[in-house]
């Protein structure tokens, strides 16, 4: 991948934001109550985006930015699998898991890697447990076979978001601190990631845009 | 340079790892989708037997019905009318005078011949509902029908219960017709010399076990159209109270029948 091209899906990955964001606005009369929490995932995702180009125009280290952003992201994204996946798996178990990752995640933003670098080990840990939650999700709705027009529930797309986005980041999250042979290396790990990032923007407007079957 | 000297090894390591990752989750989504087609579209054909099932089940059901229509239309026509059209001949026969000599002969024919009559209406009565259960209860009942089988027969009937939880007369109906069809088949086609009837109260229900020692038979697979008529009347009358039974046999060593009545 070419420098200018990595820098260039860069920035068309910081505005697909857009997308999602236009698609909820557009629908949002007839949101539903998991499609506003999916509305809201969004927001937290632009939220974070627009403080972190904030920060970094100001030449101040936004990194810690992130660590808050993985929690709350993997917080709301839970709360967002909890609506389908109680009482499959209880509810006790996924508010745990909350509770433990935000532990996790302090960890590696106080002792691991520290607050102003990337947090590598919560954003790997929230993948795997992300993608858990998904395969959980797609299991359970092979079991009851309740759902039966897919491509008309929002949870189905937003799985297919996260399932790719995070399998194919995760191995990025994972080595992005350790990748320091060149700078076109790193640009062109974070170019794929911004790739990603498009399709998972996609996955969260089609989620939004789409009126569940009832 | 070129591009792969460039990134370095290890970069080119995490690609392909990426890559692999993609694969899996594409492949993943794939299977997903797949199956959840193949499960919908086999649940979509067992309704589809279900439905077919259910709909020979009303058949039979129409079909018995008709039978039992015809049995009783030929039992009112065949003996009841004919035993009525000769009592009618005898009393014409009494108003003529030249009945006189054999009058009182004439007299007590056609008295038997009303007894017989009497008879056949509480005969036609009795297979129509059982006039036991209505002033006997479901236990006597019970108990009656084993007394005239052992009698009739020569076949060892025993018959044990421990307490019966109460049941409307709909049940009662259904399980003295069942034990009927049962006891029916064990001495059409059982060639046994023993049953043991047993009824049960469960903390879930009532629980009807019957067992003789015949030939045994094969029995044919849930849900099969093909299945005897006997089993047919049975599945729809334990349908119809919504009771769940299973038959068991071995050849040559009879046959097991539980029914379970849910409270």
């Amino acid at each position: 991948m070419s420098k200018s091209f990595a820098i260039l899906i860069m920035m068309l990955s910081v505005y697909s934001i857009s997308i999602p964001l236009l698609s909820g606005i557009y629908r949002i009369k007839h949101l539903t109550e998991l499609q506003r929490l999916i509305g809201l995932s969004v927001l937290l995702s632009l939220g974070g985006e627009l403080i972190g180009i904030f920060l970094a125009k100001a030449g101040i280290n936004n990194l810690y930015v992130f660590h808050t952003f993985t929690v709350l992201q993997f917080a709301l994204l839970t709360l967002i699998m909890e609506k389908e996946l109680v009482p499959f798996v209880s509810k006790r178990t996924l508010r745990g898991l909350m509770v433990g990752f935000t532990i996790l995640a302090l960890f590696d933003a106080f002792w691991w890697n520290g607050i102003e670098n990337f947090n590598n080990y919560a954003r790997t840990i929230s993948s795997i447990l992300l993608i858990s939650l998904v395969i959980l999700f797609f299991y359970k709705t092979l079991q009851e076979l309740r759902i039966k027009n897919l491509e008309r529930e929002p949870l189905f797309w937003l799985s297919i978001g996260i399932l790719i986005y995070h399998s194919g980041s995760s191995l990025i999250f994972l080595f992005s601190n350790y990748v320091k042979t060149s700078e076109l290396a790193l640009l062109t790990l974070w170019g794929i990631h911004a790739i990603f990032n498009i399709f998972l923007n996609i996955s969260y407007a089609i989620a939004l845009w789409i009126r569940p079957a009832s | 340079m070129d591009k792969t000297s460039e990134l370095g090894w290890p970069v080119l390591l995490i690609l392909i790892g990426i890559l692999i990752m993609l694969l899996l989750a594409i492949a993943v989504i794939a299977f997903f989708l797949v199956y959840q087609k193949r499960l919908f579209a086999q649940e979509e054909s067992l309704r589809a037997i279900e439905t077919a099932y259910q709909k020979e089940l009303l058949q039979h059901s129409f079909v018995t019905q008709e039978a039992e229509r015809k049995r009783i239309a030929s039992d009112l026509h065949d003996d009841l009318g004919s035993i009525l059209s000769a009592t009618k001949i005898y009393l014409y026969q009494l108003n003529q005078k030249q009945a006189a000599p054999n009058y009182q002969n004439l007299k007590k024919e056609a008295t038997e011949l009303v007894d017989t009559a009497i008879n056949q209406v509480r005969s036609i009565s009795h297979n129509l509902f059982p006039p036991d259960l209505e002033h006997l209860g479901f236990l006597s009942t019970i108990e009656n029908f084993c007394q005239r089988i052992q009698k009739m027969n020569n076949i060892d009937l025993s018959f044990h219960y421990d307490s019966i939880p109460s049941l409307t007369k709909q049940q009662e109906l259904m399980l003295y017709r069942i034990l009927q069809e049962l006891v029916n088949n064990t001495l059409k086609h059982a060639q046994a010399t023993q049953i043991k009837l047993l009824y049960k109260t469960l903390p879930k229900g009532f629980r009807m076990k019957y067992q003789d020692n015949g030939v045994g038979f094969e029995i044919p697979p849930k849900k099969n159209a093909n299945k005897g008529i006997g089993i047919k009347n049975i599945e729809s009358r334990a349908n119809a109270i919504n009771a769940t039974f299973q038959f068991q046999s071995t050849a040559d060593e009879g046959m097991w029948f539980t029914l379970d009545l849910p409270r």
